[in-house]
């Protein structure tokens, strides 16, 4: 019952007008004319504008109602008995904030005819759900937001460079890459060491392993209320 | 309630919060008093169970709070400073706390600390002391064994402040903090004084009044008084003084009141 509330609470104004509706029209009409032309000229435009800029200030959107102060934090775990309901409710809350723009993005590369692409779009929902659950746990939410943008935006950047080499990417950095940019991952597949399937495969296992260790961080979390 | 604490210790990096506490209250109220970075807050946060201690270790009735699993259950906790930036009402909190069955106070006390007057702001938008009512609503209208209350009253104005030290003087097992004295002396039956993170002075009602020091409030400030002066307060003065001396000059109109010496004098003297 409380579970539910908290849910309710937390899916409450998640999306705040009209900055969600317009980055969702930026996200769909840059999706629609950077694959229009894709098959001529590459993904690169789809790459840097949806998946290194768009995609990542709208998971900020998404990620900004999560993260919360340690007061805040405090004050909800004490209104919903404890620390568990708080958790499911922002996971709930945030799971259905990039649902929504996930689906929208890979719904326009799928009608595009890039179904390959808009696989790897949604694995963008499980990948940056993990992100934010583990930075809500451990960091403020300056320093969540700062540390979600660096990991989902500057991180892809720095590895679209490195798969523009010609030679193939370790294991190491071809697992990176399916975590943290799965659709440069999936567009260059030939330059990493695994395959798209295995790459998604222990992306999935990976997201959700890490949400399962910002569960059990967040029970056992010490806070300073000062 | 039983509380207790062995070489109590939290640091944060190098800087100790609280340092060696060692104490054992017996009392349905205790209040912690201290100056703004005493420890008060540090200490609670200990007793809340929502940090743990870097050494040593704390008991309430026994029990670890820290090491408790249902801790959020059977301690209820009210901070200070209470700033939400949640976007909904104060409705929904209303709702989700009615639908808490170990929440059978709610109603009542919407109308008691004047919560009805506001249910349909969100909380975001909310001054500091509203904001405070509600923070106090959450920790209060639930059953628990312990309430741990940090400033209950620094946001509220003094007639909603008088409401809730009455509330809070008809419970049992409560934790306060305060750097209020009159607040601290209106609630608890036991005082823990802090300063710089380690305890002064400790004692129950009886040991704090029964100093034979009077607190005295002159009708005009600057006044000077034929009793020796301890400390002075502004217009408030702790003197020690005869009570026939002290009637007669109350009654010819150069002192406003008087009462036994309290806490102000406990926490000057441990200066």
């Amino acid at each position: 019952m409380l579970t539910q509330k908290a849910v309710k609470w937390y899916t409450k104004n998640l999306f705040p007008h009209p900055a969600t509706e317009i980055l969702l029209g930026l996200m769909i009409l840059s999706a629609w004319y950077s694959l229009k032309d894709a098959q001529k000229l590459g993904f690169y435009e789809f790459i840097i504008i949806v998946e290194a800029v768009l995609l990542p200030v709208y998971g900020i959107l998404v990620a900004t109602h999560v993260f919360r102060s340690q007061r805040v934090t405090l004050f909800e775990i004490t209104l919903f008995n404890g620390p568990e309901s708080v958790f499911l409710g922002r996971l709930t809350s945030a799971l259905l904030g990039l649902i929504v723009g996930a689906f929208c993005v890979a719904f326009i590369a799928y009608i595009q005819g890039y179904p390959k692409l808009a696989g790897s779009i949604l694995l963008k929902i499980p990948t940056y759900l993990a992100i934010m659950m583990i930075l809500m746990v451990w960091l403020d939410p300056i320093g969540s937001v700062i540390s979600f943008y660096i990991l989902t935006s500057a991180v892809p950047m720095g590895l679209y460079v490195l798969l523009t080499k010609p030679y193939p990417l370790n294991t190491a950095i071809s697992l990176l890459s399916y975590f943290l940019a799965p659709i440069e991952a999936t567009v260059n597949a030939r330059k990493l060491s695994l395959s798209v399937s295995a790459g998604y495969t222990v992306t999935l296992i990976f997201s959700v392993l890490i949400i399962l260790l910002a569960y059990i961080s967040f029970k056992k979390k010490d806070f300073e209320p000062q | 309630m039983i509380v207790e604490a062995e070489n109590l210790g939290v640091n944060y990096g190098r800087t100790w919060g609280i340092k060696d506490l060692t104490f054992k209250a017996k009392a349905e109220r205790l209040a912690l008093i201290g100056h703004n970075g005493s420890g008060k807050t540090t200490l609670l946060s200990v007793l809340s169970g929502i940090r743990h201690p870097t050494t040593g270790s704390a008991r309430i009735n026994g029990w670890e709070p820290y090491r408790r699993k249902d801790k959020w259950i059977v301690i209820r906790y009210s901070f200070e400073k209470p700033q939400f930036r949640i976007p909904v009402k104060v409705r929904d909190l209303v709702e989700i706390l009615r639908a808490n069955p170990m929440c059978p106070e709610v109603d009542e006390l919407i109308e008691v600390l004047g919560i009805s007057q506001f249910l349909e702001r969100r909380i975001d938008s909310l001054s500091s002391g509203q904001a405070q009512l509600c923070n106090l609503l959450v920790a209060l209208s639930c059953n628990s064994e312990v309430v741990i209350l940090d400033e209950p009253t620094a946001h509220l104005d003094s007639y909603r402040a008088g409401i809730v030290d009455e509330l809070i003087s008809k419970r049992k097992g409560v934790i306060i903090a305060t750097h209020d004295v009159e607040e601290g002396e209106a609630v608890a039956d036991y005082f823990l004084i802090m300063k710089e993170g380690r305890l002064v002075w400790t004692g129950d009602r009886k040991k704090l009044f029964s100093s034979g020091f009077y607190e005295v409030t002159l009708v005009e400030t600057g006044l000077q008084l034929p009793f020796e002066t301890l400390y002075r307060f502004g217009a408030t003065l702790i003197v020690k003084a005869d009570v026939n001396e002290l009637v007669e000059m109350m009654l010819k109109g150069v002192i406003a009141g008087f009462k036994r010496a309290g806490l102000r004098y406990a926490y000057a003297k441990s200066s």
